[in-house]
């Protein structure tokens, strides 16, 4: 039987939609059991959003967790080997959503690459990901940040430790107000703090956005992450890839594990990120890797939850009689031939059908 | 089109009439009318009166474009949201009061009556105080006269309940002004709109900031 994309649900459409998508660009389907060693997760519980995991006992006495993430998983298991590695995956997760008590199972699709990240990786993974925010539908945006350019900058305003959280917090919140209060407390120095402001404004067309921040650089820190950008989105300018996407240093994943490009994606009509994900080198070295490593997750039940879905429906109700069971199968092998569907039953039951037939 | 959600009561009016004033007044609003969401066309506005403890909900979940809320709301329930302007308005401090009398004992955990449950846990835990936190949804002056609880945190504006009840401020945990908020996804579809309002608002409350500082 060929597929009829109509029939399936949106979400349904989007998954076979990126799964093909990312076959089409040699990366290999990643598939891990339901759960792990909870120390794989306790040992980087930063690197996951939430350290709420379901943890249970195993038989052999050892503990275990349903799995929180995937990229761990990826990453834990990648060759390293000197080849690069591209994988994706359609997995459950299971998350403890804030302010809520119970876990909540949650799909998603993503892509990694782990072993050798260059500007075309990175470039590609852009790529995709744009193509991958296309498949959700309507307008979509993606912001891109660097963990350079942040690091830098909370370094030369001389925070380390809590101070950085608080600075990260400013910038993630676009609060300049609470940090003029908190750059006087601090003593930070008036002409680093106006750089600091303009970069909590800075935003829109990527590459009008990337020199000023590198004019804004404190740092080589700053200027190298700066540059890193320019030339990537110049690289997306000749691919005709740099539309709807803009700078924002407002994103900052953790420091731990994340250290070049990171990046959020938005669809018009759902109201938080519905991907994100970047460069992740510092995790590959945990596990003892030599390897580079960039990735990326689309939340596809945050996005599902936002999508219109039609009422489920069949075409056909196909009422029959005791013994005529042969002649009403017969008859939904043939609708169902001519592109029909069609439920047979004895008694009409109120459902929503286009049509009702009966056999005699 | 930009959705507000807009805190019922006094400091809602007031945001009103500046965003009002700045050109983006609903024709359809009166203060009499009871109605809970208003909008027009022209000035690609609507607003929604909602508790203003809810407001942060609205926002972050995408109901509203954008907000405006106080710091304590915000503090309390660390929504995921940008926050984009102080409006310089509503300003109060969070603070630690009980009766005049009170001696705090260091060798017992201290009872706290509040509405404000995480900020009052965050800011005992950085203190490396035990604390036991009694949630309590109004009133909470009352608690430690009927001697429910040692203290209370709450907002104080100008101490008159306090001291008509023979209770004053022994610490204070932050300064409280009302801000506006913003969806971070509407940002991203929705930014010119969302700054050119906040362009008009900085220039309102700024200037009536510093009529507050002349007065003074």
């Amino acid at each position: 039987m060929k597929i009829d994309p109509e029939r399936l649900r949106k979400e349904e459409r989007i998954a076979m939609e990126l799964c093909c998508l990312y076959r089409m660009r040699g990366f290999t389907e990643y598939r891990m059991g339901a759960f792990e060693e909870y120390s794989v997760y306790m040992e980087n519980k930063n690197f996951l959003s939430s350290e709420n995991m379901a943890v249970f006992a195993g038989a052999d006495g050892k503990l275990y967790a349903l799995r929180p993430d995937v990229t761990l998983s990826v990453v834990k298991n990648a060759k390293a080997n000197g080849c690069t590695e591209k994988y994706f995956y359609n997995e459950k997760v299971y998350r403890l959503e804030k302010g809520s008590r119970s876990y909540k199972e949650v799909s998603q699709i993503g892509a990694e690459i782990v072993g050798t990240v260059d500007r075309a990786a990175e470039a590609e993974i852009v790529v995709l990901i744009k193509k991958t925010l296309a498949a959700a539908g309507g307008r979509s945006s993606l912001d891109l940040s660097h963990m350079g350019y942040v690091n830098g900058l909370c370094a030369a305003l001389c925070a380390s430790g809590a101070a950085q959280e608080e600075l990260i917090s400013f910038l993630g919140e676009k609060n300049v107000h609470d940090f003029e209060r908190y750059a006087e407390k601090t003593g930070i120095e008036r002409e680093k703090a106006d750089i600091f402001k303009e970069v909590i404004r800075l935003r829109g067309e990527p590459k009008s956005a990337l020199r000023r921040a590198k004019e804004l650089s404190l740092n080589e820190e700053m200027r190298a992450a700066a540059d890193e950008l320019l030339s990537l989105t110049e690289l997306l300018e000749e691919l005709g890839a740099a539309r709807e996407i803009s700078v924002n240093f407002s994103i900052a994943n953790n420091a731990d594990y994340y250290n070049g490009l990171i990046f959020n994606g938005y669809v018009e009509g759902v109201p938080k990120a519905v991907l994100s994900g970047g460069r992740y080198d510092l995790l590959a070295q945990k596990f003892g890797k030599k390897a580079q490593a960039i990735g990326f997750a689309l939340y596809l039940g945050e996005l599902g939850a936002y999508l219109k879905e039609d009422a489920e429906k069949t075409d056909v109700l196909l009422l029959y009689r005791e013994g005529r069971e042969a002649a009403a199968l017969r008859r939904a092998e043939e609708l169902n031939a001519a592109g029909k569907s069609v439920k047979i039953a004895l008694s009409s039951d109120g459902g929503n059908y286009a049509a009702i037939e009966v056999i005699k | 089109m930009i959705s507000i959600a807009l805190p019922k009561g006094r400091l809602g009016e007031k945001v009103y009439r500046l965003l009002a004033e700045s050109g983006y007044a609903c024709s359809d609003y009166t203060p009499e009318n009871r109605k809970l969401v208003f909008s027009d066309e022209k000035s690609g506005v609507r607003y929604f009166w909602v508790k203003p403890a809810d407001v942060a909900k609205y926002v972050e979940l995408g109901a509203a474009d954008a907000g405006v809320a106080g710091k304590d709301i915000l503090t309390e329930y660390a929504p995921d949201v940008y926050e984009m302007l102080d409006l310089n308005m509503g300003k109060c401090r969070m603070c630690v009061a009980a009766k005049n009398d009170y001696r705090e004992d260091t060798f017992r955990p201290v009872k706290v009556a509040t509405k404000f449950v995480n900020t009052a846990r965050a800011y005992y835990a950085a203190k490396g105080r035990d604390a036991e936190i009694i949630k309590l949804h109004g009133s909470i002056e009352l608690a430690p006269l009927l001697g429910l609880s040692d203290v209370i945190v709450d907002i104080v504006e100008t101490g008159t309940t306090l001291k008509e009840n023979d209770l004053k401020v022994f610490e204070t945990i932050s300064e409280i002004s009302t801000r506006f908020i913003v969806n971070k996804a509407s940002y991203r579809f929705k930014g010119g709109e969302i700054d050119a309002v906040l362009e008009k608002l900085k220039e309102k409350t700024e200037c009536s900031d510093r009529k507050d500082t002349a007065k003074r």
